[in-house]
């Protein structure tokens, strides 16, 4: 009986292919949105941690414990002796660590002044921890050299090219300017839109001397391979116990803020996704709706001739059940084949916003990322919630006495 | 220890606040300061003052009412783009007012450091504490005719481990009226920041008074900083609860 019940659903579909197929396509869109949406919040947020990690945070960071309390970050305020550097690269589990000094910085150009994040690095060591991003001009850094490494962002609204000298004005350990003049030897191009507009790299000695701070740093970064980073927190914080003044904090820690953007940024996509299934399921009731109130007098004939209610309701839910598992599947395909393609290629963000800072740490081409279970989710929750939408308007028509219904 | 406010500082960032106990009776280079400071010293005051912010070819006029008492001072601006913009500095604490957001801002840490309302003064430069002997040790280096002037040029260095924004300062005073007509101020290595110059004084009150001055940031092309001293009376009464918190938001 189910066969004919199917058969039945099916040519009815058919009888009414413009609507099906119309309805069809809203849930395929729907599905698809959501599939590729998903893939590219989740491209935004791999590609932010990223950033953070190879250009910000490193895996580890050891810092004053009251580092940027009360404006005190990119300041000397708490600098400290960085000979604890060699017991946390011996540290089993660290496959890298480098300090640097971080300071606040003015950098004038003769006309223009504008503030700097300037970055004390060892060039040698420096790109163990934190990889070396591409380079738009030049090169990187000689130790002891007056040099500086510039975001090419920056460079580019300063009208700075490699070669240039910029005067940068900071605070030495006592809290005096000192203004210092370093040659650009390399402008950066990285997908961290911080570093190419604000941030600028010099050796680091040349720093610690021209701020009186030598063997003073801000912070030491680790890289690890190790995926028990609390582990090794707990092993670096114990090295760190007889510096008491030490904190050693993961890249989820100090990325915090930007973690917790892509928290509540979860919450709002899902109400969001909910609202694009809603819309594609609203066009299942329709259809089947209509389907319904067209076919009174069919259904009255039906039931006349011994159908059950039952039937009837299963043939109405076949079709909302055709039109779910159609629909999504196409949706679903679609998706794939476009996610296929953002994960290769990517999308260039940087062409819909500029270098525009969104309070994002990402500029440039964002990638897409597999979610296969999603789709495998999206799927059956597609499926099963578009027969359910049929079941009210079905039990409607079921329900209609025959004689009324063949009199319409 | 000599008292100054928030105006002092604006109008004398110039000068070296100096308390030395003893009397001046070789010209020293700090004998030379603490007349200076003498010349500038009062109880409070009450003044209006206009400030010309220049910066390659744009222009921003900025006028304020100060009134000033021991070390406490509250600046408001009167301009219609800040009308109701207000500063307060309670001994080293700095207060700002936004009127539009109703909003009550300490200023602390960086932001001291930042330019004051645009101009070529930081905020830290205007909280000029009267430490200054603690900080600095001056040296008599010599004369010099600065236009049609004879000065005394008298060099402040920071002392060892001092905290100062700058490493040294050179400044030249009048050997007649004491009035510090230029000041350059320097960064660790050497290198000229700031200069600051007296363009027009006035006899107010027996003593002669700068009434005009310009701040030059050298690291910056066609930067300058007028203030003109409007109008301004010395030692007068300011009523109890106008340098408060309080007043701020009213």
């Amino acid at each position: 009986m189910s066969q004919v019940l199917l058969r039945l659903a099916a040519r009815n579909l058919w009888r009414q292919r413009r609507r099906t197929l119309l309805t069809l396509s809203a849930l395929a869109f729907g599905v698809l949105i959501l599939l590729v949406m998903d893939s590219l919040f989740a491209g935004f947020d791999d590609l932010g941690s990223r950033n953070l990690i190879d250009f910000e945070t490193g895996h580890l960071q050891i810092r004053h414990q009251d580092y940027g309390d009360d404006g005190t970050s990119l300041s000397m305020d708490h600098a400290f002796r960085d000979a604890y550097l060699d017991s946390v690269r011996s540290t089993a589990g660290v496959s890298a660590a480098v300090s640097r000094l971080t300071v606040f910085g003015q950098l004038h150009t003769g006309r223009e002044e504008y503030y700097i994040q300037t970055v004390g690095v060892d060039p040698a060591a420096d790109p163990q921890v934190f990889p070396l991003p591409e380079f738009n001009a030049g090169d990187w850094l000689t130790p002891g050299e007056f040099q500086m490494v510039m975001g090419g962002r920056a460079a580019e609204l300063l009208d700075l090219s490699v070669g240039d000298y910029a005067t940068v004005v900071m605070r030495t350990v006592t809290g005096a300017f000192q203004a210092l003049d370093f040659q650009i030897v390399g402008l950066l191009h990285t997908p961290h839109p911080k570093v190419n507009r604000m941030t600028a790299y010099v050796p680091l000695d040349v720093l610690q001397s021209g701020l009186l701070a030598e063997g003073m740093v801000t912070e030491i970064t680790v890289r690890s391979d190790n995926r028990d980073l609390q582990g090794l927190q707990t092993q670096l914080a114990a090295l760190a116990a007889d510096r008491g003044e030490l904190e050693v904090s993961t890249w989820q820690q100090t990325a915090a803020a930007f973690l917790a953007i892509g928290e509540s940024k979860a919450a709002v996509n899902g109400i969001f996704l909910m609202l694009i299934m809603l819309i594609a399921l609203v066009g299942v009731v329709n259809t089947v709706l209509l389907g319904a109130l067209e076919r009174t007098r069919e259904i009255g004939m039906l039931k006349a001739m011994g159908m059950r209610e039952r039937e009837v309701v299963g043939e109405f839910l076949y079709e909302s059940f055709i039109i779910g598992a159609i629909g999504s599947l196409l949706g679903c395909a679609l998706a794939v084949l476009f996610n296929a393609y953002f994960v290769q290629s990517g999308i260039d963000f940087g062409v819909l916003v500029g270098d525009m800072d969104i309070g994002y740490p990402i500029s440039g081409v964002v990638f897409g990322v597999w979610n296969w279970p999603l789709v495998l989710v999206v799927f059956a929750v597609g499926t099963v919630v578009s027969t359910l939408a049929g079941v009210l308007p079905a039990v409607r028509a079921a329900r209609r006495d025959p004689i009324w219904a063949l009199r319409q | 220890m000599r008292r100054r406010g928030l105006w002092t500082g604006l109008v004398l960032l110039l000068v070296l606040n100096l308390s030395i106990v003893g009397a001046a009776s070789e010209l020293t280079g700090a004998a030379i300061m603490e007349r200076v400071d003498a010349n500038m010293h009062f109880e409070s005051s009450h003044s209006t003052m206009e400030m010309v912010i220049q910066s390659g070819r744009r222009e921003m006029v900025k006028e304020m009412i100060i009134w000033s008492e021991g070390e406490d001072s509250l600046v408001e601006f009167t301009n219609p783009g800040d009308r109701g913009t207000k500063y307060l500095k309670l001994d080293d604490e700095l207060w700002m007012f936004f009127p539009d957001a109703e909003d009550l801002v300490r200023i602390s840490g960086h932001m001291l450091r930042q330019g004051f309302m645009g101009s070529d003064m930081s905020y830290e430069d205007m909280m000029v504490s009267d430490k200054l002997t603690e900080l600095y040790s001056f040296e008599l280096v010599g004369e010099e005719t600065l236009g049609d002037r004879q000065t005394y040029v008298v060099e402040a260095k920071a002392q060892e481990g001092a905290e100062v924004s700058y490493a040294q300062r050179r400044v030249w005073v009048d050997t007649d009226s004491f009035v510090p007509w230029r000041e350059e101020l320097y960064a660790v290595g050497g290198r000229l920041l700031k200069v600051m110059e007296i363009l027009e004084t006035a006899e107010i009150d027996g003593r002669t008074y700068p009434i005009e001055m310009a701040v030059e940031d050298k690291l910056k092309q066609d930067s300058r900083t007028y203030v003109r001293v409007k109008d301004i009376e010395f030692d007068v009464d300011i009523p109890d609860d106008l340098l408060s918190l309080d007043s701020l938001t009213f």
